[in-house]
């Protein structure tokens, strides 16, 4: 049944697929914008500085997840887990004094 | 389901060593105002310091963390070689980073997390803390391949990205399958479940060992997974090509014999590929470092051959093969270190020299050319040079385990070996004719370079001359048999 | 409920889809995308196992795999936006300079 049903949906896309007539024009090969003429070019370059802070983003946003199953299970770790923590957001840290330091988070 | 949660058991000494390279990446990191030659010397200090810690640790067997960090001997043995490595490599940029205007402090900074990555690597007691050491180590390495900003560089660097990144995936597939069929991640519940043939799957277990041979192949160099080898060893610059081609090949080895020494003891499924691969990779090698033209490619095919030689101790029983692996590794990093730094004295720009322009450098710079005559009579193995020990005594590891045929091929490829590298060495002493322009006139070989030299020159001979200062102390079978279930 | 061969199974195939990825591609980001598609099949495959065998342990490794990736792909990228810059393309191919 699930068969026959799937078949006739797949025969009925592929035979006008094949029989149906084609006249494409550069109207219709056009990317669909609401009506509206698309915007030229898709392939314009961004400037590198959002390449750099999508990286930084990525870097940090990952050690996010480290947080949440220390938040989690903080109250039965106790002082260790605390200090480890906070050492792994020093380390962090070092990062963010080199960035800031280097200039990447200053756009002019 | 809420598991129970033991507070670790915290042990500061074994991790000291780790702590102090990386205290030091962290100052190089946010040095700013700072000349470059101060911070290489902070990181010279700090690599001393952690040698000097190491030391102190000398047979205590110390663990942490459950055996997920363990400094034994052999990761002694293995961090020590990668100190003096690092230590080489600093010095020899002291002189060379100014000469090419990669004088930035991130040189040491990534320098030295890469020695922290390789120490984690050495120290490892469990795959994932092996798996974290390797890619501080990877991703580090690919940033030096691409710091110098020529356009060599540059491809150099995407290369062994890729390439390394592919290996790591690889690797880490492996551990997945490995830790599926043994239900354990450290070292010694691999080895205990695979010892009690107490592993759920045996396919899985061989697939996640061959992978993770697959996955470190990439990052030693082993012979399919090669192809990137001579390519990012050329274009990267020749301080960092020292670095990538002696130090990370000392730490990927180390992880080699933790794993395939230490944890899959019995099940040796992975023996006979191991074999192919070391077979493939001494005929490879060696054939295709004959016809290079390029003295720093020759050297880049000759690291290639030197992972046969070095496999080849991986193939013996790791009580056997491990002390003759540390002495091949100590050795094989002294003698390309120094044939790298002669080479970074005298090449023209960073593509290396041709082997024709070595022709009567011995008229010119009577010191390097009988510096680098040593280290390529260590590399070709002959006697009176640590390369000689070092492969008589992977020879002899390989051939008391029973793996002859290997053996006789790996004699005979040496025999070609002996070709090439004696090639460029006689050329050094031929008189000069005429067109010997394309290497500088005449260096001044700077303090740094002159220790980071001497160092190596009278490593080789002294270990050429006493092997047994550096074989005897880990000829110990007993301390390679992974201690960890004596201490649990 | 689905059994833990199922997953394996998909992971597989994944890691499959991803090594076939980097050997046919040839451009830097999808090779490198194939690449990411490699980890999380083998991601995919450590929680599984940490499922079969009742041990946490594979699944804290997944965490440290996931920050894995992202490191190597700030490095990646960087290295991509690098010579993007100098050489207006990212086809490994055009990246001949050093042979032999």
């Amino acid at each position: 049944m699930l068969l026959i049903a799937g078949g006739i949906g797949v025969l009925a896309v592929v035979v006008s697929m094949i029989l149906g007539p084609k006249k494409p024009s550069r109207t219709k090969l056009m990317a669909y914008e609401s009506g509206n003429d698309p915007l030229p070019g898709g392939k314009e370059r961004f400037p590198v500085h959002f390449y750099l802070v999508a990286m930084l983003f990525i870097v940090f946003d990952i050690e996010t997840a480290f947080f949440y199953p220390i938040a989690v299970a903080f109250g039965k770790l106790g002082v260790f887990a605390f200090w480890e923590t906070v050492t792994f957001v020093a380390l962090l840290l070092v990062g963010y004094v080199y960035i800031v330091r280097k200039g990447v988070l200053e756009w002019d | 389901m809420t598991p129970e949660l033991r507070p670790p058991d915290i042990a500061l000494a074994p991790m000291l060593p780790i702590l102090i390279v990386l205290a030091g990446a962290l100052v190089a990191t946010v040095a700013f105002r700072t000349q470059r030659r101060v911070v290489a010397v902070i990181a010279i200090v700090a690599l001393l310091l952690s040698g000097f810690s190491m030391l102190t640790l000398w047979g205590a067997n110390a663990t942490a963390f459950g055996g997920s960090l363990r400094a034994d001997n052999p990761a002694l043995g293995f961090g020590l070689v990668v100190i003096v490595g690092a230590v080489v490599t600093l010095l020899a940029s002291m002189d060379q980073l100014p000469r090419v205007r990669m004088n930035f402090p991130e040189f040491d900074a990534m320098l030295l997390y890469a020695v922290t990555g390789m120490l984690l690597i050495a120290f490892a007691g469990d795959l994932i803390v092996l798996l974290i050491g390797l890619e501080i180590m990877s991703l580090a390495g690919y940033v030096m391949a691409t710091l110098y900003g020529s356009r060599r560089s540059e491809e150099s660097g995407m290369k062994y990205f890729l390439l390394g990144s592919v290996g790591s995936a690889i690797l880490i597939y492996g551990i997945a399958l490995t830790f599926g069929a043994t239900g354990s991640l450290s070292l010694a519940g691999i080895r205990e479940a695979v010892s009690a043939q107490n592993f759920a799957n045996t396919p899985l277990l061989i697939a996640g060992a061959l992978m993770m041979l697959a996955g470190f192949g990439f990052k030693v160099a082993l012979v399919p997974f090669h192809q990137w080898t001579p390519d990012v060893y050329h274009g990267a610059p020749t301080v960092v090509t020292l670095f990538l081609s002696t130090v990370v090949k000392v730490a990927a080895f180390a992880g080699l014999l933790r794993v395939f020494g230490g944890a899959f003891p019995v099940e040796r499924a992975w023996e006979g590929v191991a074999e192919v691969l070391v077979a493939l990779t001494l005929i490879v090698g060696n054939t295709a470092a004959l016809v290079q033209r390029n003295f720093k490619r020759l050297l880049a095919y000759s690291a290639v051959a030197h992972t046969g030689f070095l496999g080849l101790a991986l193939l013996a029983e790791p009580a056997r093969g491990g002390a003759a692996l540390v002495f091949y590794l100590l050795a094989y990093t002294l003698m390309t270190a120094g044939a790298l730094a002669v080479l970074a004295l005298i090449q023209p720009d960073e593509g290396g020299v041709e082997n024709a322009d070595l022709r009567g450098l011995y008229y010119r710079q009577p010191g390097l050319a009988l510096a680098l005559a040593a280290c390529l009579a260590s590399l070709a193995g002959l006697p009176p040079f640590a390369g000689f020990f070092g492969k008589y005594l992977v020879f002899q590891a390989a051939f008391q385990a029973g793996h002859v045929g290997i053996t006789v091929l790996a004699a005979m490829t040496s025999v070609v070996a002996l070709v090439y590298y004696l090639r460029p060495a006689a050329l050094m002493f031929m008189p000069a004719e005429g067109s010997a322009a394309a290497v500088r006139p005449a260096v001044r070989v700077g303090t740094f370079t002159g220790v980071a030299l001497g160092v190596c020159v009278v490593g080789i001979v002294l270990l050429g001359v006493l092997p047994g200062l550096v074989y005897n102390v880990f000829d110990a079978p007993a301390q390679w048999v992974l201690a960890s279930l004596a201490a649990k | 409920m689905v059994g833990t061969e199922w997953y394996i199974a998909l992971s597989g195939v994944l890691f499959a889809i991803g090594m076939i990825g980097v050997m046919t591609r040839r451009t830097a980001v999808l090779i490198f995308l194939s690449v990411e598609l490699m980890l999380n099949a083998a991601n995919l495959a450590l929680v599984a196992f940490a499922r079969a065998w009742g041990d946490l342990t594979a699944q804290t490794a997944v965490f440290i795999v996931m920050t894995l990736a992202a490191a190597e792909v700030a490095i990646g990228l960087a290295i991509i936006v690098t010579i993007f810059r100098k050489r207006a393309s990212t086809n490994v191919d055009d990246l001949a300079e050093l042979k032999g």
